[in-house]
């Protein structure tokens, strides 16, 4: 059974705009077309960019429990975001 | 996080997919014009109960059913209903058990009855094929976007695209395990792949556009071109000795 390509969690990296080349978290799906990111430094979760998912390189790995954390929107912290930034780049072997 | 698999646990994991594989082939059998999907769905679940084993996507964020039947311009996750399978129709059939706890999945496509046209004789090659070069890759040593970019570009060298926004996944004691495996991208990509990792590759290739979009029943997603669709699949295992297909009879 095929997963949805674009969750709540998932790492991303923008390739387009004034963030080009910054990695976020995916913290919203409005659509197929549109997701809201955040990195929890220059993007907080309060404010999360809206982003078109063709200006965005697709990692295929998400913050730990992330279904669970995202169900509850209060609890996913700024500093959590920015720490699970950086264990799935430490993960996948990315300099952050 | 990846969770590696010792070899004793891709051994259950081999029991689950035989099972998938034999469940699939007696569905392709049974799928014969003017068959009802929920029959089908009935049958893979008494085979799958029949063997000790539990339906794998039953109740999995709410799925209704044992099997996802998805006919002509659907592309996965169609709901077992009263439609009665025609002549000429184009079904992918995706079918998933637990033994032990452990997963298996895979997906077939086929024409019903008749003979395929040309052009469903050529998608379905063409997506058995993006399956098979995308198996190749699942070596130790590769990166895991070495696997999405064989699929892509055999899809994409057939005149076919690649659907995107539905991916295969790694797979466990969890259906849906990190990581995400893409049917597109760029050689070179994302983590390494070691020995112990088990993958579900699952290319969906569309005739048409890649775009999809999903119906009102949240669950069966269709093209955006209503032009149609194969999906293939298989659990893999990425071993010393290379990808070890694990749904297999």
């Amino acid at each position: 059974m095929a997963e949805e390509g674009l969750r709540v969690g998932q790492l991303v990296r923008s390739k387009a705009g004034r963030d080009a080349g910054l990695y976020f978290l995916i913290v919203g799906i409005k659509d197929s077309r549109f997701v809201a990111v955040a990195d929890g430094k220059v993007r907080r979760v309060s404010h999360p960019k809206l982003k078109n998912v063709r200006h965005l390189e697709i990692y295929p790995v998400r913050m730990e429990s992330a279904d669970a954390r995202f169900a509850a929107p209060s609890v996913v912290t700024d500093r959590a975001i920015a720490e699970a930034i950086r264990e799935l780049l430490a993960g996948l072997g990315q300099p952050t | 996080m990846i969770i590696l698999k010792t070899p004793e646990e891709i051994e259950v994991m081999r029991e689950a997919g035989r099972l998938v594989a034999r469940v699939l082939a007696a569905l392709r059998e049974a799928a014969r014009p003017g068959v009802a999907t929920s029959e089908l769905d009935v049958l893979a679940e008494r085979l799958i109960r029949d063997a000790g084993a539990v339906p794998a996507f039953k109740g999995y964020r709410g799925y209704p059913a044992t099997v996802c039947v998805s006919i002509n311009e659907q592309v996965v996750h169609g709901i077992p209903a009263a439609r009665r399978l025609q002549d000429g129709d184009l079904v992918s059939l995706d079918v998933g058990a637990v033994i032990k706890g452990y997963y298996g999945d895979a997906a077939v496509s086929f024409v019903a009855g008749g003979r395929p046209t040309r052009l469903q004789a050529d998608l379905l090659d063409a997506g058995q094929s993006a399956l098979t070069v995308g198996v190749e890759q699942a070596r130790e040593g590769n990166r895991l976007s070495d696997i999405g970019s064989a699929i892509q570009r055999h899809a994409e060298s057939r005149g076919y695209s690649v659907v995107r926004d539905y991916a295969g996944h790694g797979i466990g004691q969890a259906m849906h395990e990190d990581p995400q495996v893409p049917n597109y991208g760029t050689r070179g990509q994302g983590p390494l792949l070691r020995s112990g990792m088990v993958l579900a590759i699952e290319p969906m290739v569309n005739a048409g556009t890649f775009e999809v979009t999903c119906l009102e029943d949240g669950w069966t997603v269709v093209t955006r071109d209503g032009r149609p669709s194969v999906h293939f699949e298989h659990t893999v295992a990425v071993t010393e000795d290379g990808p070890d297909i694990l749904t297999l009879p």
